[in-house]
């Protein structure tokens, strides 16, 4: 089922790799051991980019660019004594989107799928997840002419109708079935983006990840029917995930991060930036009154984004499990929420249980020689997947 | 109205910006490389965070390739790119040339070396024309001698090369089948028609009864003509007479009606009631007939029917004209550079059908004909590789057959069994026997004079000329490369 018509991947996985997060403000890197039962995280690294380098998933210096990449690439293997030649791109909602697809399979007659008809059926597959994903872009950028690359197309579900699921396409004899596929995919500017920065580098890229979609994957361990909603409060940008009894739904990227905080702090105390950064890490200075114009506009972008994602309203009780920088912001984040909440009695956010998440929550998925990052969360999501991720990708 | 642009600028900044204008009207002017443009999402919600403060934002999009978002924005002021519009192929470009950068050649050249080299390379180049470029031809003639002679040789179907012993070349067989359908008139005359019918009683005077079989003749006498005959159709037994005094004779005959039929067609044969008839080896004292109704049904006609001869003549004449097609049409079939005898064309019957047989009536006879035509075929390539071959056979000591156009003339071709016996006459010229390669060897590099000298000294030779290009008088030699060198012989 995992290489279903052949359309995953095939080939050995390299025995070390660095999971690489190209954040807004800064970059992470782990390495890890892909040979261990679980992967096992040999080192890791973080470093921010120089101010204005990079903007919204543009990079807009990139010899700086690259030159914090790889610093932090040298930084995370200074303890393991080497740096592996392959590269995971772990990547957030600006550079990366995700959603599943299902997809109504017709076929001329009935019995055992196979020979001229699988491969009719494959081609079919691929002409409609194109299209799909083409609508999904449409969505995103409003662009009807986008270009994208897959990175990933993995069977989720298999059931001929009506509603009895099956294990594998060999299992198929009715005429009609519904194959469905969690896809992940980037834009063309961002695959030139990841080409050029793997050749300058000199290093091989091996694997690209969703990882925002990967918390919501790695979660599913404990509850494979998971529904709940994910937000990763960035540097410049916020991604949203909704995964619905075990689906991810969609995917979709607020423009405010933990950067604009610091600027609201940098023009209320007149303070230069990277001093007003340092305030508010301290938390000093920030107070529900000066920042609540902010998280205002966070919790109605939140909203807005909730609603595009999920056609049907959401349950007010679901989860919302949320990290990332602002995520340590979260006693005032919850005061602005309860005044924003007066004035916007019927946010559908009011009833939704917040539930921040560290590295510590997903322990049980990897071993480390290192004392585990409590701030690497997604990058430590992503780590625990690779070896899943591998089997059901195609890059 | 007041602008703001947002180039460089996250959400939270424009929104600030925005916030710190007095104006109810503000634009917000986005470039190519504001990061805001890709996420519809981040846009609606900058609209909506901006109309919530009481203000009207509009949208300028400097990018033409980014007017797809305008209908996503009711009012928004999508109002004509200006900028620059660079395409992502033109930016992969870009970023190709600067990744590839050579490096450039930049070479200085003394002018006094300049002047020396000039002549220098005009020397060297004139040498290598000369020596590249210089062609000559020498021809060569040479008394000649007609060699004819007449060969016989066989095409054989199955042999695959010419051999020499018997001669033969390999033959074809080419097939051909042609139907035809002819018609004549019939020439044979029949009389048909219907016999006359009817009943006659038989009267017997004699004491005993008598049988009459079947086919009893009975016999009607005319004045005119033979007797007419009429046969019984059933086998009857007529009483003997019985006495009765009362009657003048003393006796009543014996009588019986029998059903009677004309032995041939005619209406001569509807007699009328009351005929008298003879039966046949009896005497008109003992038996008499007559017939108490008319006779009736007898008539006659004449038809024209087919012969054994009509069919003769009209297959004799199909066969004659369909052979003559057949004998075009399968020449026809000959492809270019094969030779095909119409004296080797023979032909089978497949099928004849007359649409009548002999004695069935008709006006005109049909006849469907279809004939097969088998010839055989060889190629003139084969007969003129034997000929020559066998002609060299003939060719003197010290001489050689000049050239492959031997003239090759088919006299006579007769079919013979399986295989086709062609009588040829091949025609050559004979000329003295020389080497061109030698004489090329001779000559080759050496000046006019020399090679006009070596050719003259050479018995064989009857005459020669000799063409240069280019022909300098200063340089009056032929040619030093082999492959500059022409030889060409003609035969006088």
């Amino acid at each position: 089922m995992f290489n279903f018509l052949g359309l995953g991947r095939s080939g050995k996985p390299p025995a070390t790799a660095t999971v690489v997060d190209l954040g807004t403000t800064e970059a992470k890197a782990a390495v890890v051991d892909l040979m261990t039962f679980n992967p096992t995280l040999l080192g890791f690294a973080r470093g921010s980019y120089p101010e204005g380098a990079l903007l919204s998933g543009l990079v807009s210096d990139w010899g700086q660019f690259v030159g914090t990449v790889g610093e932090v690439l040298r930084t995370s293997s200074l303890t393991v004594g080497f740096i592996p030649q392959d590269l995971v791109y772990s990547l957030s909602g600006e550079f990366i989107k995700s959603f599943t697809v299902d997809l109504l399979i017709h076929r001329r007659t009935h019995g055992v799928i196979r020979g001229q008809e699988k491969l009719e059926i494959k081609k079919e597959v691929e002409r409609l997840l194109t299209l799909e994903v083409q609508k999904e872009f449409l969505a995103l950028t409003g662009n009807p002419q986008g270009q994208f690359k897959v990175i990933q197309r993995s069977l989720v579900g298999l059931e001929t109708l009506p509603g009895t699921r099956v294990d594998a396409l060999t299992s198929i004899h009715e005429p009609e079935f519904k194959a469905s596929f969690a896809i992940s995919f980037i834009s063309r500017q961002t695959e030139r983006l990841l080409m050029k920065l793997t050749q300058d580098l000199k290093k091989r890229w091996f694997l690209t990840c969703d990882q925002t979609f990967m918390v919501g994957e790695l979660l599913k361990r404990q509850d494979p029917g998971l529904s709940a909603a994910f937000l990763d409060l960035g540097g410049q940008v916020s991604d949203v995930v909704i995964f619905y009894r075990g689906r991810v739904l969609g995917e979709r990227t607020i423009p405010l991060g933990g950067k604009d905080l610091t600027e609201l702090l940098s023009q209320a105390f007149r303070l230069p930036l990277a001093e007003a950064e340092i305030k508010k890490k301290e938390g000093n200075l920030l107070t529900v009154e000066n920042t609540i114009e902010y998280w205002a506009l966070l919790f109605q972008g939140l909203e807005k984004a909730l609603k595009e994602i999920s056609a049907a309203p959401i349950p007010a009780t679901w989860p919302l499990y949320f990290w990332g920088g602002a995520a340590e912001l979260d006693s005032l984040r919850s005061q602005a929420l309860e005044k924003f909440l007066k004035t916007h009695p019927q946010s559908i956010l009011r009833n939704m249980s917040w539930q921040k998440l560290s590295g510590a929550a997903f322990k049980a998925n990897f071993s480390s020689e290192k004392e585990k990052p409590d701030e690497f969360q997604a990058v430590l999501a992503t780590v625990s997947l690779i070896p899943q991720r591998y089997a059901t990708s195609e890059l | 109205m007041q602008r703001v642009s947002s180039e460089s600028l996250s959400l939270w900044a424009i929104l600030q910006k925005i916030k710190s204008l007095e104006d109810r009207e503000v634009e917000v002017v986005f470039s190519a490389v504001s990061p805001l443009l890709e996420n519809l999402l981040g846009l609606k919600v900058l609209k909506e965070a901006v109309e919530r403060t009481g203000k009207k934002l509009t949208f300028l999009f400097e990018d033409r390739n980014f007017a797809y978002l305008s209908p996503f924005f009711n009012e928004a002021a999508i109002k004509g790119a200006t900028a620059v519009e660079v395409s992502p192929a033109v930016e992969e470009k870009s970023l190709a040339k600067d990744r590839f950068r050579f490096p450039g050649i930049n070479l200085k050249f003394n002018r006094r070396f300049l002047l020396l080299l000039v002549p220098i390379f005009l020397v060297v180049a004139s040498i290598l024309s000369l020596y590249y470029l210089a062609t000559a031809k020498v021809v060569v003639y040479l008394d000649s001698e007609p060699l004819a002679k007449n060969l016989e040789v066989l095409a054989q179907p199955g042999q695959k090369n010419p051999a020499p012993e018997p001669p033969t070349i390999p033959a074809s067989e080419i097939s051909l089948s042609l139907t035809k359908s002819e018609s004549s008139p019939s020439s044979g005359q029949k009389k048909i028609g219907e016999k006359a019918t009817g009943k006659v009683t038989i009267y017997n005077k004699t004491t005993l009864a008598v049988n009459f079989p079947a086919g009893a003749i009975l016999t009607k006498a005319r004045i005119n003509g033979d007797d007419l005959r009429f046969l019984t159709k059933a086998a009857v037994t007529v009483p003997a007479r019985t006495d009765e005094a009362k009657a003048v004779s003393g006796y009543l005959p014996g009588t019986v009606e029998v059903d009677v039929g004309a032995e041939s067609f005619g209406s001569d044969y509807n007699l009328p009631a009351n005929s008298d008839f003879t039966l046949v080896a009896k005497p008109t004292s003992d038996f008499v007939a007559q017939n108490l109704g008319d006779f009736s049904g007898g008539s006659e006609r004449q038809i024209t029917v087919v012969t054994g001869e009509d069919q003769r003549k009209l297959l004799e004449a199909t066969s004659l004209s369909l052979k003559d097609e057949l004998k075009k049409s399968i020449l026809t079939k000959v492809v270019s550079g094969q030779v095909a005898d119409e004296a080797s064309v023979s032909f089978d019957l497949v099928s004849k059908t007359f649409d009548k047989g002999v004695g069935e009536e008709t006006d005109r006879l049909t006849l469907n004909l279809e004939i097969r035509a088998k010839a055989l075929a060889f190629w003139q390539s084969d007969l003129k590789s034997l000929t020559a071959s066998l002609l060299t056979s003939f060719v003197p000591e010290g001489y050689e057959l000049f050239g492959s156009d031997q003239e090759i003339e088919i006299i006579k071709t007769e079919v013979s069994g399986t295989h086709l016996k062609i009588l040829t006459r091949a025609k050559g010229f004979i000329v003295p026997k020389i080497d061109p390669d030698e004489i090329k060897r001779k000559i080759l590099g050496k000046d006019v004079a020399f090679v006009s000298a070596y050719l003259n000294s050479l018995s064989k030779i009857s005459s020669h000329s000799l063409q240069r290009t280019p022909d300098f008088s200063f340089f009056p030699f032929l040619p030093f490369r082999a492959k500059n060198l022409k030889i060409e012989i003609i035969r006088k």
